[in-house]
């Protein structure tokens, strides 16, 4: 599923994925995917993304780890221990 | 660069239904079969397999109430077990990666776990499970933590304006410690009192003026840059004093530590030549006769301030060190000049004599060459069981300079004469007078040689050492008349003066 559309690229994010959480950074022409860690942002594969791809990213980081979790909700433990 | 990275490798170039299975083919030729069953989550009732589109890197299966899209990644990480091990191996960093980042994010904040778990509402395990790298923590947990301390969920990938820059004294400690510098060592032997007194007093986020001070004194001595010491990533030593020439390494010892305390000892070895007033005034000797011969007859009896005298009146420089560990002495040829450093925590006069004759024998050895170094990670003794013929030799030498080539045949006579070991230390201080060899260097050997036969000498022995003045404090004055401290920058001179005291 598209999450962000940037100019010259798009971000994924897919349902019953893989993982660690991450997202797919998918550029127009003729390169590689890269596929980012969600928090960190961290390179899993793929091209090293420009610093204002990674930017838009982080801006949206929030929005991203929320769907992860919808689309992958088999991957967190829901339950949290309060004090 | 791994071939996940590559474009060919990602791209889907044809797919089509084979049965229960689709066929997909990728542009670097490798295919992979994928069962529908695999396909299609087990929620999803409505889908109609055969009407499947793909694009460069996604396989879509139209679906109810949305189309199913499979990526390329997750096709591959059924069929590759390399990508698939290579995830699994990413998947347990990034979680790693998340604690670590919260821990340090806490850390700068000077908060406590429990603090921590007090303001976010969570329970202290949870905290500590999250800060270990647990892998299924909601996004809800980790914002409630990181609100909890006035961040936000983009914080965990830090600032991406700047190169990593984490001033964090914490994270620097436990760089330091798995690279073999411990705190303690930090505390007494790095960082004078002062700064170490003011960087403990600081709570929270600390004043870059003494994290600079802080970061300066271990640049100085480890040669890394600022930009090393604040970048969160593991330091490395590169030591070529600590790689070149280990004779051995010590059964269950930490090589960190090594490798850290031997890079310390050969800074401070290039601090005191640097810092060294003292001119070559004689020849080096060819061998050992002649080595002996001009000792006593320029200098007197063999004793520690002579063989001192007469290697620093050779060229070579002598520090000596007082730390516990396995870091035992080195000779070091540093361009051409010499140092010695000696670390004993003995206040033997004998076995400091010993050591120091058995180091000139590596200076000696390697006069030719430049850039030599030898480590002594063992405890040196006449008797060891030494790896290497120059280790033997060097003990030999040593050997040789204090009882003038007769050492076994003295140490044969006094247990001969003694007749029982009730009676020997009666007979070394005899025979002792007789030839006119220190007692103490008589004794020692013969400990050294008992020992060896499994008969523990040493309490009598002991009773007959030189101890006064303290050998170390006899080096460390021969030393302080041949340099000049204002030769050196006051980060040099601190840390020299330090290691001293």
């Amino acid at each position: 599923m598209r999450a962000i559309k940037g100019t010259n690229f798009n971000v994924y994010v897919y349902p019953e994925d893989h993982a660690p959480p991450h997202c797919h950074i998918r550029y127009k022409g003729q390169q590689a995917e890269s596929l980012v860690g969600l928090p960190l942002l961290n390179l899993l594969a793929g091209p090293v993304p420009e610093k204002s791809i990674l930017k838009t990213l982080q801006a949206n980081t929030k929005r991203l780890m929320k769907l992860w979790e919808q689309l992958n909700p088999t991957s967190i433990n829901q339950t949290e221990e309060q004090s | 660069m791994n071939r996940w990275d590559n474009l060919k490798y990602q791209r889907i170039a044809k797919v089509r239904l084979k049965g229960n299975e689709y066929h997909i083919e990728f542009e670097n030729g490798d295919a992979v079969d994928m069962p529908v069953d695999f396909a299609i989550p087990a929620h999803v009732r409505k889908f109609a397999m055969e009407d499947f589109t793909f694009n460069s890197f996604e396989l879509i299966i139209p679906a109810e109430p949305f189309d199913i899209e499979i990526p390329w990644d997750k096709i591959r990480i059924n069929s590759d077990v390399e990508f698939s091990r290579y995830m699994a191996q990413k998947a347990e960093e990034q979680a790693k990666g998340v604690g670590e980042r919260i821990k340090l994010l806490r850390e700068k904040k000077g908060l406590k776990s429990l603090e921590l778990a007090d303001r976010s509402g969570l329970t202290p395990q949870t905290i500590s499970r999250i800060e270990n790298g647990r892998t299924d923590v909601p996004y809800q947990t980790l914002q409630k933590i990181l609100v909890s301390m006035g961040y936000d969920l983009s914080d965990l990938a830090g600032n991406l304006d700047e190169e990593t820059d984490d001033r964090n004294m914490p994270s620097l400690l436990r760089r330091l410690a798995k690279s073999g510098i411990d705190a303690q060592f930090l505390r007494t032997k790095i960082w004078p009192a002062t700064l170490h007194n003011a960087l403990s007093q600081q709570r929270g986020v600390l004043p870059d003026m003494l994290l600079n001070e802080a970061a300066s004194y271990l640049s100085n001595i480890f040669g890394w840059t600022s930009k090393e010491i604040w970048s969160g990533d593991d330091l490395i030593i590169r030591s070529k004093p600590a790689e070149m020439a280990f004779f051995k390494r010590p059964a269950n010892s930490n090589l960190n530590q090594i490798k850290a305390y031997s890079h310390y000892a050969f800074r401070l070895g290039q601090l005191v030549l640097n810092a060294s007033i003292t001119e070559k005034k004689f020849e080096y000797p060819t061998n050992v006769t002649e080595f002996r011969k001009f000792l006593i007859n320029h200098y007197g009896e063999i004793n520690l301030d002579n063989v001192l005298e007469y290697a620093w009146d050779l060229g070579i420089c002598v520090l000596p060190l007082s730390d516990s560990g396995i870091f035992h002495g080195a000779a070091w040829n540093i361009n051409g000049k010499h140092v010695i450093v000696l670390k004993q925590n003995t206040q033997s006069h004998a076995r400091w004599i010993f050591d120091l004759l058995h180091e000139l024998y590596h200076v000696f050895a390697h006069l030719s060459e430049k850039n030599t170094s030898v480590v002594e990670t063992e405890e040196l003794s006449p008797f060891a069981s030494q790896d290497t013929i120059e280790e033997r030799e060097a003990n030999s030498f040593a050997n040789q300079v204090v009882f003038d080539g007769q050492a076994e045949a003295l140490a044969q006579q006094c247990v001969a004469e003694a007749g029982n070991i009730e009676n020997l230390k009666k007979t070394i201080s005899k025979v002792s007078k007789q030839t006119n060899i220190r007692e103490d260097f008589l004794s020692n050997y013969i400990a050294f040689r008992l020992n060896y036969q499994g008969e523990n000498w040493w309490p009598t022995a002991q009773k007959l050492q030189v101890t006064e003045p303290n050998p170390f404090e006899v080096v460390k004055a021969r030393l302080e008349n041949r340099i000049n401290l204002l030769k050196l920058n006051p980060i040099e001179s601190n840390l020299l003066t330090t290691a001293l005291n």
